[in-house]
C-alpha cells in the first residue's frame, strides 16, 4: 500500500479521535467554543449521543457513545497498524464476524437479555472498527491504484 | 437524471431516518456508509452491469448520497421545525444545559457556551426557525454526509467487484 495514503489515513484517524474529545479542548480559544455546536451536529449525524451512553474520562465526555468511540479508536488502532504492516488482502467472513459482536450486543439488549455496558458496548466498537479500516484502506487503495493506471 | 437515481433514493432514505422521531434512533455511524453501499447495488441493478464498478464511479455514487441526505435531512427537519416549532434540539435543552455545566471549565465558558444554545432555542420557539441552527445543521450534515458517504460508496464498490472471489484483496 502506498505510503502517502497510510499517512492520510492515520492523519485522518487521529484528528477523528482528538475531536471525539472536543470538549477537552473547549479551554484553548474561544472560536472552539463557538465551533461547538457544529462539531457537536457532524457527531449527531453518525450517533444517537445519549447522554448515559457517552464515556467520561477525565470528567470530559466524549462526542460519541461508547460503541462509537470503540468503533473509532479501532479504526485508529488499524491505521497504525498498517504503517509498519501492510496488508493485501482479507476474507469477507472476517468483516461479518467482527459485526456478529456489535449485533448481538444490540440485539441483546433490545431482548432484554442485559442492560447496555458501556465496556461491552466499547469493546464489540472496538473490534468492527479495526477490521472496518483494514476493508477502508483496501478500498481506497484499490481506488488510488485504479487512478494511478488510468493516467 | 437515471446516473443520479441511486444516490437521490438513498439520500432521500437517510433523511426519512434521521427525522422521524422514532426511527431516528435507529440512525448510527453505520447509517450513511450503508446508504453509500446501497446506491452502488442500486446503480449495479439499474443498469444491469456486471462487470466491474470503477472506483471512482462508487466514490462518485457514495458522495452524492452522502450529499443528498445531507440536503432531505436538513430540508425535512427545518421544514419540521417551522410547523411544530420545536425539535430535538428544544427538547433535549434541559439536559444540554445540565451537561455543560458538569464540565470541569470556568462559568464565564460555560455561560458561553449556554447562551449561543439559549439564543438557538429561543429562534426556534419564538419563530420556528433559526439561521444558526440550520446553517450549522446543514454544514455539519454535508460533512458528516461527504466523508460517510465517500466511505460508503468505496466500500460497496470494494465489496461487490470482490464478490466472487474467495478473498478480497488490493490487486
Amino acid at each position: 500500500m502506498n505510503r502517502k495514503i497510510k499517512l492520510s489515513l492515520f492523519l485522518l484517524t487521529t484528528i477523528w479521535l482528538l475531536l471525539i474529545l472536543y470538549q477537552m479542548f473547549l479551554p484553548l480559544s474561544s472560536f472552539l467554543i463557538k465551533s461547538y455546536f457544529i462539531i457537536d451536529n457532524i457527531f449527531g449525524v453518525v450517533c444517537h449521543q445519549q447522554e448515559d451512553k457517552l464515556l467520561t474520562i477525565f470528567g470530559i465526555k466524549t462526542m460519541v457513545c461508547a460503541r462509537c468511540t470503540g468503533i473509532y479508536l479501532g479504526m485508529f488502532i488499524g491505521s497504525v497498524y498498517i504503517l509498519f504492516r501492510s496488508i493485501s488482502k482479507i476474507n469477507f467472513k472476517i468483516f461479518i464476524f467482527a459485526l456478529l459482536p456489535i449485533l448481538f450486543d444490540v440485539i441483546f439488549i433490545e431482548v432484554g437479555l442485559y442492560a447496555y455496558n458501556k465496556l461491552v458496548a466499547f469493546l464489540a466498537g472496538l473490534i468492527f472498527g479495526l477490521i472496518l479500516f483494514i476493508f477502508i484502506s483496501l478500498a481506497i487503495n484499490s481506488f488510488y491504484l485504479e487512478r494511478e493506471n488510468n493516467k | 437524471m437515471k446516473k443520479l437515481l441511486p444516490s437521490l433514493v438513498c439520500g432521500f432514505a437517510v433523511g426519512v431516518l434521521q427525522v422521524v422521531p422514532f426511527l431516528r434512533g435507529l440512525s448510527c455511524c453505520l447509517l450513511l456508509p450503508v446508504a453509500g453501499v446501497f446506491s452502488i447495488v442500486l446503480y449495479q441493478k439499474s443498469t444491469g452491469l456486471t462487470d466491474k464498478i470503477p472506483f471512482g464511479k462508487g466514490a462518485g455514487l457514495g458522495l452524492l448520497t452522502g450529499i443528498f441526505a445531507a440536503l432531505f435531512t436538513t430540508f425535512f427537519d427545518t421544514i419540521i421545525t417551522l410547523i411544530t416549532k420545536t425539535n430535538i434540539f428544544v427538547e433535549e435543552f434541559v439536559n444540554i444545559q445540565k451537561a455543560f455545566s458538569d464540565l470541569p471549565f470556568s462559568d464565564e465558558m460555560k455561560n458561553e457556551l449556554i447562551n449561543m444554545y439559549t439564543l438557538i432555542r429561543e429562534d426556534i420557539i419564538n419563530n420556528g426557525f433559526s439561521l444558526w441552527y440550520t446553517s450549522g445543521m446543514l454544514f455539519s450534515n454535508l460533512i458528516a454526509g461527504i466523508l460517510f458517504g465517500l466511505v460508503g460508496g468505496l466500500l460497496g464498490t470494494y465489496f461487490i467487484n470482490a464478490k466472487n472471489s474467495n478473498y478480497y484483496s488490493s490487486r
